[in-house]
């Protein structure tokens, strides 16, 4: 394992490594089952168009993990959450990570505005969708790099998953170095700046896990419109 | 006392190297903010200025790069400036060396994205950046650097902050992209023309990465700068990719790239993360007595957006002229009920018809076109990348528009009146521009070439005084129509050429010329031809004018400016589908279910339209909407809400009803009839929050019901909201926030809505709110999707 422990490392991902899918990103549209050949048309048009818009980078550091009183304390950052602490169960070290698609993804979504609201839709499905597959790659890439060394990773964790609170974004600016490494910032209100980016921390620990790269499961919001697969509460 | 600039590009400057790494060696607590052990331990960092000082560097920079009012309250900031200069030059105090030294005030970056793309107001970063330069300037700094900007537009901001509130030289070294371009997109090009428009000193790049990976980034500045080149790289990042990881580079391949890069043409250099006073050795061992590579002036004319720059001389460049007000009554009403977006696709389409620069015309007596105008060149450079001609006879709208514009703009116009030349060439000469002069003057246009040429000539010499060269001005003889002088064609062909062999680049409204004769189209598209054979560097047309187009294309094929004639083969394949340029296309394609119901079901815009053309032929208006499309977004609606039709379709159903509505109001506008609308609906997203999908989503549905929307955008004040219900007599209020740290914003506009404006109903929605969230905050109705809003819109005004 070549990766130095408190080291900020920049990450980047050529797109054409990323091949958008259009069923996920249908889900991000909130369409379920089929949807009409004209939406699958504008989707492939969009993503031709604006694909290569999406500039894949991020900063992460590694980061030594401690639980204190209820507490998670990783490197200098310190988080109260008790979904945080259910992922991190056994985790002596962890990933914190800041990713984003850069600014021009942004001006995409703001031009397709001004087209019709439909193709704004469309093409911020698009990034989320690729958003997401860059933080799949990035960490496959790393848990590569940990399997050298027989340890795994968790599945990733954001502020805003649970009850993992926004509040703790201001640490993963300052602990990745976000803003001079790839450009990602917060505004007042806590939002991530570009808009398509993504912080969170991915648990290192010595043993292999035993729950599969869920993504809807473990979360409580079920009645949520984007949710996936079958766990869908019946007043959906 | 020896100006930096009196040897800045004489002799090889050395800026110093990266603090952070040296604060945290020398044992400082990281977790404290650099800037305050300039107060704490003034000793610490007086020790690392003069371990810089002693590798032979002459530039400092005090350890301000984070010191302003977001992150510290202003008498703190006072102390740590008045230390950080004082702890700089006690440094160059005790070094007690024969040479030239400097202390620079450090400015970075504030950590904000600015608006658009984030929610932090340009004029707030001006203001924030003022109060540091105050300081700096009070305590003697000798320069200001400004350093690490990922952002064209923030660092436009911190110069214009430079520039008013010192006289201090200003640097500027931005921080670029593996792909050689900023964090926001601009061109090492457009960074040039924007900051030598703003009369920047010295400009360049640090940070991001090592030496080798500026060289080619240098390279482009050099091709185009006029101005002293600054090089300050990383000593490397550590970077993961691929599997791979890559560290720093050593202190001698260091020191062997930066000679490179002296040799190349840089001016001043120094290091930034990562290097220490040893990598600073490496480079001023090699080139101590260095005479830096003269700097060329370029006689480049160019403006730029903040993207990319359009240079003008060789290839003609067009200027797109829909976004003006003449003639249009339908662009005219726009303005009138503030219809932005309508404006925006106006800009939007000519960008597709291949216009390199949009004019933008907003002038309407009825209107207060400085706040129009800003308004619009804001909203389009948050949508398109394509610079922009500022166009107004008004100085103060000139001014605001200038002031906002994140690049080098085009400025139309100037004129030889000397009340004109004396309101117009001093906003030149503060914001950078390249601006159209016309010739006329006090006695008016002259109707012959020698005359026009001589206005060109007093115009020049003029700027001269204002420090504005001639290659920022761009000359335009006036198209006067012939109807009324068969010489005009001639005396403006003539002017063209003779202007152009001054040296100068030229301009036309082309169109003017036929103004009262029929079928413009072919004289305009002629005479087009002829002015570019005479050199025209810029024209201002119709991009959508099929004959136009034609001409400039088969212009460049013929001229050499279209290599391997890719350009006229795209076009011409184009021009061959439809003759004309329109966009509504002929192609009719039909659904199984009948006519233009079924189309707008099934979300086929271009049928829609069509088919409700066809259908008024026969149909009233009023009867085609409530036969017609009414019924059919009721079916779609109730899918929605029924969970067989998703959003989707709900969206493209809206847009085929939107499309047909078009054809509706083209019908009425005929007949002199206007659609009565329902009642007056303001929507927005709340303050602090920049997610408004759902809300555009809503306002396309509502306006398709009939109802009169007005928008406010995102991130909207409060007290905004509620004039805007005011003025407008509105009866519901829309309010969408995504986060939950934005819903406390809408707590508050419900508030006041409720206290200002009790008669009014406050409907609410976005991902994060639930019935409970809207209860509580006192809103009327919670729209857990935009066809509630729609049910709930229609209900309050069956009310009335």
């Amino acid at each position: 394992m070549s990766l130095n422990l408190n080291t900020v490392y920049s990450h980047f991902l050529p797109i054409e490594s990323i091949i958008p899918d259009k069923k996920e990103i249908m889900r991000y549209m909130g369409q379920k089952g089929e949807a009409s050949p004209e939406i699958i048309t504008l989707i492939e048009t969009n993503i031709k168009n604006t694909l290569s818009k999406a500039s894949p980078k991020g900063a992460f550091v590694i980061q030594n993990l401690n639980f204190d009183k209820g507490k998670i304390k990783i490197g200098e950052s310190i988080f109260e959450s008790e979904n945080l602490s259910k992922n991190l169960l056994g985790c002596d070290k962890a990933i914190v990570f800041t990713l984003t698609l850069g600014a021009d993804a942004d001006r995409a979504i703001q031009s397709g505005k001004a087209s019709s609201p439909l193709e704004s839709l469309i093409i911020s499905a698009i990034f989320t969708d690729v958003i997401e597959k860059y933080a799949d790659i990035f960490t496959g890439e790393l848990q590569r790099e940990f399997l050298k060394s027989n340890e795994y990773l968790k599945p990733r964790f954001s502020p805003g998953y649970g009850d993992f609170k926004l509040e703790n974004q201001p640490m993963f600016i300052k602990a990745t170095d976000s803003t001079k490494r790839c450009g990602v910032s917060l505004t007042d209100s806590l939002m991530l700046t570009p808009s398509k980016s993504i912080t969170g921390v991915i648990g290192i620990s010595k043993s292999k896990r035993c729950n599969k790269n869920e993504k809807c499961e473990n979360c409580e919001k079920t009645d949520c419109s984007f949710r996936k697969n079958k766990e869908v509460a019946s007043n959906d | 006392m020896i100006n930096i600039l009196d040897v800045l590009g004489k002799e090889m400057l050395f800026f110093d190297g990266g603090m952070g790494t040296l604060i945290q060696k020398s044992g400082l607590d990281t977790s404290v903010l650099p800037e305050r052990w300039n107060v704490k331990r003034p000793d610490v960092i007086q020790q690392i200025h003069l371990d810089y000082l002693m590798s032979g560097t002459n530039i400092l920079t005090a350890n301000t790069f984070g010191a302003n009012v977001l992150k510290y309250s202003e008498d703190e900031l006072e102390e740590i400036i008045k230390s950080a200069v004082f702890n700089a030059k006690k440094a160059i105090e005790m070094c007690n060396q024969d040479k030239l030294h400097f202390v620079a005030l450090d400015i970075g970056p504030l950590g904000k994205l600015l608006k658009p793309l984030g929610t932090f107001d340009f004029e707030d970063a001006v203001s924030v950046f003022a109060k540091t330069v105050v300081l700096g300037q009070k305590y003697g700094a000798d320069l200001i650097l400004i350093e690490t900007m990922n952002d064209l537009y923030e660092t436009k901001a911190a110069v214009l902050a430079a520039k008013e509130n010192s006289t201090l030289p200003v640097f500027v070294t931005n921080a670029y992209d593996k792909n050689g371009k900023l964090m926001t997109g601009a061109t090492p090009e457009a960074v040039c023309a924007t900051l030598e428009g703003l009369k920047v000193d010295a400009i360049g790049m640090n940070c991001s990465f090592g030496p080798q990976d500026m060289i080619p980034i240098l390279e482009k500045l050099i091709k185009v700068s006029s101005t002293p080149i600054i090089v300050n790289p990383n000593a490397g990042l550590p970077v993961f990719k691929d599997g791979k990881t890559s560290y720093d580079i050593d202190k001698t391949q260091f020191g062997e790239y930066m000679e490179r890069i002296a040799n190349s043409g840089a001016s001043v250099v120094g290091g930034c993360c990562g290097t220490t006073p040893e990598y600073i050795k490496e480079i001023t061992k090699r080139l101590t007595g260095f005479v830096p590579k003269p700097v060329t002036k370029k006689n480049l004319s160019v403006i730029s957006s903040y993207t990319h720059t359009v240079n003008f001389g060789k290839q003609c460049v067009i200027i797109g002229e829909r976004i003006n007000p003449t003639g249009k009554k339908v662009f005219k009403e726009a303005l009138r009920n503030n219809d932005i977006d309508y404006i925006l696709k106006v800009g939007l389409g000519q960008e597709e018809e291949g216009a390199h620069v949009l004019d933008v015309n907003v002038g309407l007596p009825e209107i207060d076109e400085a706040d129009m105008l800003s308004k619009v060149v804001f909203s389009l450079q948050s949508v398109t990348d394509l610079p922009l001609q500022i166009d107004t006879s008004d100085a103060v709208a000139m001014e605001r528009a200038m002031r906002l514009y994140n690049g080098k703009p085009m400025v139309n116009s100037v004129n030889g009146k000397k009340e004109c030349m004396e309101a117009i060439f001093p906003l030149i000469k503060k914001y950078g521009g390249l601006v159209v002069a016309l010739t006329l003057d006090e006695s008016g246009i002259p109707d012959n070439p020698e005359g026009r040429c001589e206005i060109a000539r007093k115009i020049v010499e003029t700027a001269k005084e204002y420090g504005i060269e001639s290659k920022d001005i761009i000359v335009d003889p006036l198209a006067m129509t012939i109807s009324t002088d068969h010489n005009a064609a001639k005396v403006t062909l003539d002017s063209l050429e003779r202007i152009t062999k001054m040296g100068i680049n030229t301009s036309l409204g082309v169109s003017n010329i036929s103004f009262g004769l029929p079928a413009r189209e072919i004289i305009n598209s002629t005479f087009f031809a002829m002015a570019l054979t005479k050199g025209l560097s810029g024209a201002i047309i119709n991009p959508h004018s099929a004959e136009m187009m034609k001409v400039y294309k088969s212009y460049c094929a013929l001229s050499g400016f279209d290599e391997n004639y890719s350009e006229y083969i795209d076009f011409s394949k184009r021009i061959t589908v439809s003759s004309s340029l329109d966009k509504n296309a002929n192609s009719i394609q039909t659904g199984n279910e009948e006519g233009l119901k079924g189309a707008i079901i099934k979300g086929l815009k271009e049928s829609a339209y069509n088919l409700s053309k066809e259908v008024l032929k026969t149909m009233s208006p009023l009867d085609v909407i409530n036969t017609q499309i009414v019924p059919a977004l009721d079916a779609v609606g109730k899918g929605f809400e029924e969970k067989t039709v998703f959003l989707p379709q709900l969206l493209i159903s809206a847009e085929s009803a939107k499309s047909a509505f078009d054809a509706i109001k083209e019908k009425m506008s005929e007949l002199g009839n206007t659609q009565t609308k329902k009642c007056p609906v303001v929507i927005a997203t709340v303050k602090g929050d920049i997610h408004d999908i759902g809300k555009n989503i809503v306002k396309a549905l509502l306006e398709n019901y009939g109802f009169d929307v007005s928008d406010l955008g995102k991130d909207v004040e409060p007290m905004d909201i509620i004039e805007e219900a005011k003025k407008k007599k509105a009866l519901i209020i829309g309010l969408s926030a995504l986060m939950t740290t934005t819903v406390p914003a809408m707590e508050e506009t419900v508030k006041l809505a409720k206290k200002l404006l009790p008669g009014v109903k406050i409907m609410v929605g976005g991902a994060v709110l639930t019935k409970e969230y809207a209860d509580r905050m006192g809103a009327d109705m919670y729209c857990k999707d935009a066809m509630e809003a729609v049910r709930y819109a229609e209900d309050i005004n069956s009310q009335i």
